[in-house]
């Protein structure tokens, strides 16, 4: 199995320059020079995640951690700008003290090039040029967020701000809401962030689902920056969904474009009465566009958009949740043990519930076409995906059984079956 | 010894009142056939013939020890302890492999479950106990609980002998520990007893590559040391004993009171060092009240005992504070505390207890035990900060019960002795509880009952050495917080079922004695075949639950010996293998577990200890003897062995750390000095989670006893 996988090593640049003549075939593709890096999520009690670097995730490989790989205990959250991937090691527990790392990759495998130190959790990221930009959230707490600004090059952190979207705190556990970002975008000298409002009690419900909101603040920002504005628009949801730093994506025609989901089981509670849609923000505007509404549900017989990230062109990769008569063991509750699925709270984050539909939608056309040969499948939020040379995204598709690499086209929307992956899932593959 | 004397004076007068006759008054025999002992006193008797799989720890050798109970306990062959710092600190007990809640506490027969936090093994001085019985597999029917691998009962002194022993310990870390132990008995009449101790450690030492070297920015440029500062613990407890003892009506008839309570800062949660704390802590308060009853009438006896209780842990984190390790702090958001939401949440469970145990001696070779037991736990909390923490506003009520028969054989011949047991479990509990996020209240009833069984065998196979065969399927009944959850982060599970397990041991002892050797080798090898263990799913946001997801199997071999020359010089070692598996087909996630077939992550596997010892008498009868003890613990890692680069992966490094100690004792015992130095290399060592365990230390003990 080993000699399948062939990590990084010495020989990687010959291997490289192999993948490179044999890039006609699509799925013998090789990703950044030194090949695809990703985290390999494994199954089981105490499970971590293993960074690994591959020259071929074609379907007569498998992946796998054994023997191999960079351990990363707890819950990890990636993102890749440029050479570099980031690592926030968020322990839920204790998210006070975070800390993470950067690495990139060599002839000789994942290098390490810096560590640092974060407050609370990171789990929202973007990029603007060769700057990461990551903010910190809570889920109780009114404090100053901060956005902390990090060199691509060297993976070295260079500016903390603090900065606050809103606080609307009494004092009072629960009657206020602290907002969640979902995205960093950098337009210009404008930073677009949308967000979930989650309740302050930590009980992670969301009292105001029925708006979309983006706060607006000039870029860079200032110390104790606050927004320019909130913008809302009131036939949506909340914009993003937890887990994601996509919720809003910016396009190559200067387009922003954000989706809500709204549902239960997509970690809304109460359920938004709006329904899932995609909204626009158009270049040079800083205000939702009242003419453009891509309405998932009608668009995709009462689906439901979950994630997406944009993948050019106009395009974006996106997950639909699909209505399905699937019931989840719910446990808590005796006489409705099996709840509905739709119904059950943060559902579709589960590795159980198989409903999940990969659609790349063109944005500017308002066309949302299936990626034929992806079946159902199961999937929590991809932090990010990077396009390769080819035009073509690496996704982790996890169905019932077991889990497998898919090599999607974007131009055809259609997919290969790649390697079998020996884990739970791969969060994201990044051509480094 | 004392206690085995009184034991037989207690089974000679069973004997006289039996029908039996006289002639076997005095036969060594009859006390061993009716050993099936009652609870408030040593089983060390009926062990000793029995096929049961047990160390008794006789803790004479260690009063003028400054370890405690489970420093002692570590030292046993098949035993780990793994802490998450110094004294006062959470840890971990593993017995043939199986840990934590799987592993059943007694103090003379009664179950120390929910006791409350400064009532564990940590906190005794050896000074308080008499001896520790640890039963690896087979939990015998005279401790009635529902434990999965095994039990550790812990004995006080026997009622019918005069004491005082009060010592007092001083030593690194600021570390004091005072205990008195005194009893006034007239054998015939009565007995009063007063126990007590007080622990303090500041528990400050340094913790190497603890605080992050950063630059203005954040970015590390390396690590330095730093002192723990915010680590303190404090205990305390007094009980006082006394009752009626050797009347016709009465075996015994007593009272206890206990009352106890400790404050404990925490300087971090037990699984990391990066989240430092400088505020957080906890408090206990427990009181407890019993009465304990034997009586023998012709052949019966019949032992019952009834303990109520109340326990009050308090969990403080209300600072508003980030600290860093060198002391500092940044002020936080005033909705946080340190570790999450700002909480004050008390926890109040009222416990009550209730045992009856009876046992007939059939014949001189045949003996019945039925017993049955019942454990109730009421939890009621408030937290006067986070009003989401609001689960426990109505009492939650859980009910366990075991009913226990026994049968014991041991023909005249002994050559083999043998008991059957079968087991009853039942588990009720009633609980309102609250689906997360929605808040929705609903009530939820649990039902479970389950039967377990097994045997022991003991066979002699010469006069020097005896093989030991014990099976038991057991189990564990679910837990308050697993079945009833836990405020808004764990929901409740109704549905969770008992793990169990198929727990064998078979060993074999061999005793060689002549004119200057003493010696005793033994070989244990255990086997366990445990499912439906429990693991929690954080599987909604923030919440999660308890589901029955791991199997494991376990093949284990333990060896152990010791030795005695000419009175003078003693050497003990031991060594334990434990090979544990996962066998688990689905992980939490409802995904195929690819780790089936994998040794469990985390934990130890190959383990020792060695000792050595002289001791010499000056021409006045003083003594002077001194030890050296090493322990050795293989490296493990914290996640999957087979998984990553193994140059880069989290791993608990080999652990090899020698103590010294001399003793001196004069006056035939009566006044006593020691001097123990731990780690006496400074090794940097680490435990679970890789938390680092203190350097090199030491301690001085003072002893009185009479």
């Amino acid at each position: 199995m080993l000699k399948k996988i062939i990590l990084v090593t010495s020989i990687a640049a010959a291997l490289s320059a192999c993948g490179g003549d044999s890039s006609s075939s699509t799925s013998d593709f090789v990703g950044g020079e030194f090949g695809t890096t990703f985290p390999l999520t494994t199954t089981g009690d105490n499970a971590a995640d293993y960074l690994l670097t591959s020259v071929s995730l074609s379907s007569d490989n498998s992946v796998t951690a054994t023997g191999a790989g960079i351990e990363h205990s707890g819950w990890n959250y990636y993102y890749s700008v440029r050479n570099t991937l980031f690592v926030f090691h968020n322990d839920d527990a204790y998210a006070e003290n975070g800390e993470g790392k950067a690495y990139q990759v060599n002839t000789s495998g994942e290098q390490e090039v810096n560590s640092f130190v974060y407050d609370g959790r990171v789990a929202t990221m973007g990029s603007t040029g060769n700057t990461l930009l990551a903010t910190n959230a809570y889920w109780a707490a009114h404090s100053p967020l901060k956005l902390y600004s990090f060199n691509s090059e060297t993976g070295a952190k260079q500016a903390t701000v603090e900065y606050s979207i809103y606080d609307d705190g009494t004092g009072t556990a629960g009657e206020g809401t602290v907002p969640w970002a979902t995205a960093l975008v950098v337009r210009g000298d404008k930073l677009f962030i949308p967000y979930l409002k989650f309740d302050d009690a930590g009980n992670a419900s969301t009292p105001d689902a029925n708006k979309g909101y983006v706060a607006v603040f000039d870029y860079p920002l200032s110390d104790n920056a606050t927004p320019v504005k909130i913008i809302e628009d009131s036939r949506i949801s909340n914009i993003g969904t937890h887990g994601a730093t996509s919720g809003l994506i910016l396009t190559d025609a200067g387009d922003l474009y954000g989706y809500s989901n709204g549902e239960i089981s997509g970690g809304f509670y109460p359920a938004s009465t709006n329904p899932s849609a995609i909204v626009r923000i158009a270049n040079g505007e800083t205000e939702f566009d009242a003419d453009y509404l891509l309405d998932i549900e009608a668009a995709t017989d009462g689906g439901k958009i979950f994630w997406f990230d944009y993948v050019g062109n106009e395009k974006a990769l996106a997950r639909i949740v699909m209505p399905t008569d699937q019931t989840v063991d719910h446990d808590s509750k005796p006489e409705t043990a099996e709840l509905p699925a739709d119904n059950v709270a943060w559902g579709d984050f589960a590795k159980t519930v198989i409903r999940q539909k990969l659609v790349i939608i063109d944005l500017a056309n308002k066309t949302v076409t299936d990626v034929a040969g992806i079946p159902l499948h199961a999937k929590r939020n991809t932090p990010s995906v990077n396009v390769t040379d080819n035009g073509t995204v690496y996704v982790s598709i996890e169905t019932a059984d077991d889990a497998h690499v898919y090599e999607v086209d974007i131009a055809t929307a259609t997919a290969v079956k790649g390697a079998k992956i020996e884990g739970a899932t791969i969060r994201a593959f990044y051509q480094l | 010894m004392k206690q085995a004397h009184f034991w037989a004076i207690c089974c000679i007068s069973l004997t006289s009142l039996s029908s039996q006759g006289e002639e076997s008054d005095y036969k060594l025999e009859t006390i061993e056939v009716t050993a099936t002992t009652a609870n408030s006193a040593s089983n060390e008797d009926y062990i000793k013939d029995s096929g049961l799989s047990v160390n008794v720890i006789d803790t004479s050798e260690f009063l003028n020890s400054a370890k405690d109970i489970n420093q002692i306990l570590n030292s046993t062959a098949g035993i780990i302890i793994r802490n998450s710092g110094g004294l006062g600190s959470q840890f971990k007990l593993a017995l043939n492999g199986l840990s934590d809640k799987q592993i059943r506490y007694f103090m003379d027969g009664v179950p120390m479950e929910n006791f409350g936090s400064a009532l564990t093994l940590d906190n005794y001085l050896v000074n308080l106990i008499e001896s520790v019985e640890v039963y690896k597999g087979v939990v015998p029917t005279y401790l009635s609980a529902d434990a999965l691998g095994g039990a550790i009962n812990i004995v006080t002194p026997a009622y019918d002998k005069e004491f005082a022993d009060i010592s007092y310990t001083y030593g690194s870390f600021n570390t004091h520990r005072f205990a008195f132990n005194g009893q006034l008995s007239d054998s015939q009449k009565y007995y009063a007893r007063i126990s007590t101790f007080l622990n303090h450690s500041d528990n400050d030492y340094e913790m190497k590559n603890a605080q992050k070297v950063t630059d203005q920015f954040g970015n590390i440029n390396g690590t330095t040391s730093a002192k723990r500062f915010h680590d303190e613990y404090s205990s305390r407890m007094v009980s006082l004993q006394g009752g009626i003892i050797n009347q016709p009506w009465a075996e015994e008839l007593s009272i206890k009171v206990t009352k106890a309570d400790n404050k404990n800062n925490l300087q971090h949660p037990f699984n990391s060092i990066d989240a430092v704390l400088g505020k957080y802590h906890t408090r206990n308060d427990t009181r407890l009240a019993s009465i304990n009853y034997r009586v023998n009438i012709n052949r019966f006896k019949i032992s019952t005992y009834f303990l109520d209780g109340e326990i009050t842990e308090l969990f403080n984190d209300t600072a508003s504070r980030n600290y860093s390790w060198d002391g500092s702090y940044d002020p936080i958001d005033s909705n946080l505390g340190e570790l999450g939401e700002k909480s004050k949440l008390e926890l109040t469970d009222k416990i009550s207890r209730a045992n009856i145990r009876t046992e007939y001696q059939v014949s001189k070779n045949h003996a019945l035990a039925l017993s049955y037991s019942q454990n109730t736990v009421r939890r009621q909390g408030d937290d006067k900060i986070d009003n989401t923490d609001n689960l426990f506003f109505k009492p939650k009520k859980l009910e366990k019960s075991v009913t226990a028969i026994n049968y014991d054989h041991r023909p005249d011949s002994g050559f083999i002795n043998t008991g059957l047991f079968y087991k009853h479990y039942s588990l009720t509990a009633n609980a309102e509880s609250v689906l997360p996020i929605t808040g929705e209240r609903f009530e939820a009833d649990i039902d479970e009952s389950d039967s377990g069984y097994g045997f022991i065998s003991k066979i002699k196979a010469s006069d020097s050495s005896n093989i030991r065969i014990s099976y038991e399927k057991a189990y564990r009944l679910p837990e308050a917080d697993e079945v009833i959850g836990f405020g808004p982060y764990v929901r409740p599970n109704p549905n969770l079922k008992p793990e169990t397990s198929n727990n064998i041991n078979i060993g074999v002892d061999y005793n060689y004695s002549s004119d200057n050797l003493n010696a005793v080798a033994e070989v244990n090898t255990f086997f366990r075949n445990a499912e439906n263990f429990t693991r929690y799913k954080a599987d909604q946001g923030t919440s999660g639950i308890y589901e029955n997801v791991v199997d494991v199997s376990i093949k284990g071999i333990e060896l152990s010996g010791s030795a005695i020359f000419d009175n003078h010089y003693t050497l003990q070692a031991n060594a334990t293998y434990q090979d544990m598996i996962n066998e688990s087909d689905y992980d939490q996630n409802g995904q195929k577990d690819l780790n089936k077939g994998s040794r469990i992550p985390n934990e130890p596997y190959l383990f020792a200890n060695f000792k050595a010892g002289l001791n010499f008498h000056t021409k006045n009868y003083n003594e002077i003897s001194a030890f050296w003890t090493a322990n050795y613990v293989h490296e493990y890692y914290l996640h999957w062995e087979n998984l990553g680069n193994k140059s880069d992966k989290a791993s608990i490094e080999t652990q090899l750390t020698h103590d010294l100690e001399f003793r001196y004792s004069m006056s035939y015992g009566t006044y006593n000095i020691s001097l123990s130095a731990n780690n006496i290399f400074d090794q940097t060592v680490y435990d679970n989670y890789r938390i680092q365990k203190p350097g090199r230390s030491y301690y001085l003990k003072f002893r009185y006893s009479y």
